[in-house]
């Protein structure tokens, strides 16, 4: 387990970045008002 | 706490999906590396990771807008980009695995490792291609048929410097010499150190086409390289050879044939 987490740690950390970042970015365009509405959720609180 | 557990069971789906995204990355950079487009798809990811976290930071609308809408595009390119790469992995996918190599004997490995550094010796140049799983049956008929038992007296023979059949590159299916004297196709790669002749672009170039390995024996230095997955590994000796070998060929994990294992 410590060598699946620990071995090219930096490449997997950076995977795990771009993965975020794609994510990110599908989410938007998948469901752009999501934000919004996350922001006004906020707000109103 | 609860505002903490909430948030789990909100979210937990959100991670799932980042961390399979994590693993197709990471496992997509394992396989891609190495190959011409590697440094394309890093500096391309460096950018597209830059942009996003800055058009979010500073809250810039029409950059988001533009990465949003770029992002279609770049899937295509990197479909374009990668063609050759996507088309090996899609080959490795739909190959069969009905007819295992029995090449992949720790015996057949050791008289492999004894002809190549038989050659080596004699400073015969050599080129051999082991197929594995990818049919590189086309490139056979480029050469002169043989379908003969696999032997070191053999192999010897074909690459005497004087014989008809000794330039070319020999293809080894299933512990059998199908061909010699064939024709790889030659890499296109630029990074490649420019000591490195034909043989040795040809060796290059059959790993990227396939999932085979090329043994090459260099002419004038009489040095061992392996190439796979379109890494070239130099300089061998033979107690690195016999072990590297084994590793690609008796490991059946692909982390274990990955260049990133070869290299320790």
């Amino acid at each position: 387990m410590k060598h699946l987490l620990l071995h090219n740690w930096k490449i997997k950390l950076v995977c795990i970045v771009l993965a975020f970042v794609v994510w990110y970015v599908i989410q938007q365009n998948v469901d752009p008002a999501g934000e919004a509405r996350a922001r006004a959720a906020v707000s109103s609180e | 706490m609860p505002a903490a557990l909430d948030f789990i069971r909100e979210h937990w789906t959100h991670a799932v999906e980042v961390g399979l995204l994590a693993i197709l990355i990471y496992y997509g950079y394992l396989y891609f590396r190495g190959t011409p487009g590697a440094k394309i798809l890093v500096g391309l990811a460096l950018v597209f990771i830059s942009l996003t976290l800055t058009s979010q930071l500073l809250d810039l609308h029409v950059i988001g807008w533009l990465l949003r809408s770029l992002s279609v595009f770049l899937a295509l390119a990197l479909v374009v980009i990668f063609q050759p790469e996507l088309r090996r992995a899609l080959s490795e996918l739909g190959s069969q695995h009905f007819f295992r190599s029995t090449m992949q004997k720790k015996e057949t490995i050791d008289e492999l490792a004894e002809t190549v550094f038989d050659l080596a010796r004699r400073q015969f140049g050599a080129l051999i291609a082991i197929e594995r799983d990818i049919s590189i049956r086309q490139f056979a008929s480029t050469g002169v048929d043989l379908d003969a038992v696999f032997s070191k007296e053999l192999i010897m023979t074909i690459f005497q410097p004087k014989t008809v059949l000794h330039d070319g590159g020999v293809i080894v299916q299933n512990e059998r010499v199908t061909a010699a004297a064939c024709i790889f196709p030659l890499t296109s790669r630029e990074d490649l150190d420019r000591s490195l002749g034909l043989r040795h672009r040809a060796g290059i170039g059959i790993t990227e086409e396939s999932d085979a390995i090329a043994i090459l024996v260099s002419e004038e230095t009489g040095h061992v390289s392996l190439c796979h997955r379109g890494i070239i590994e130099r300089n061998l000796n033979a107690e690195k050879f016999r072990r590297r070998l084994s590793q690609l060929l008796l490991l059946e994990r692909y982390e274990a044939s990955s260049p990133a294992q070869l290299e320790n």
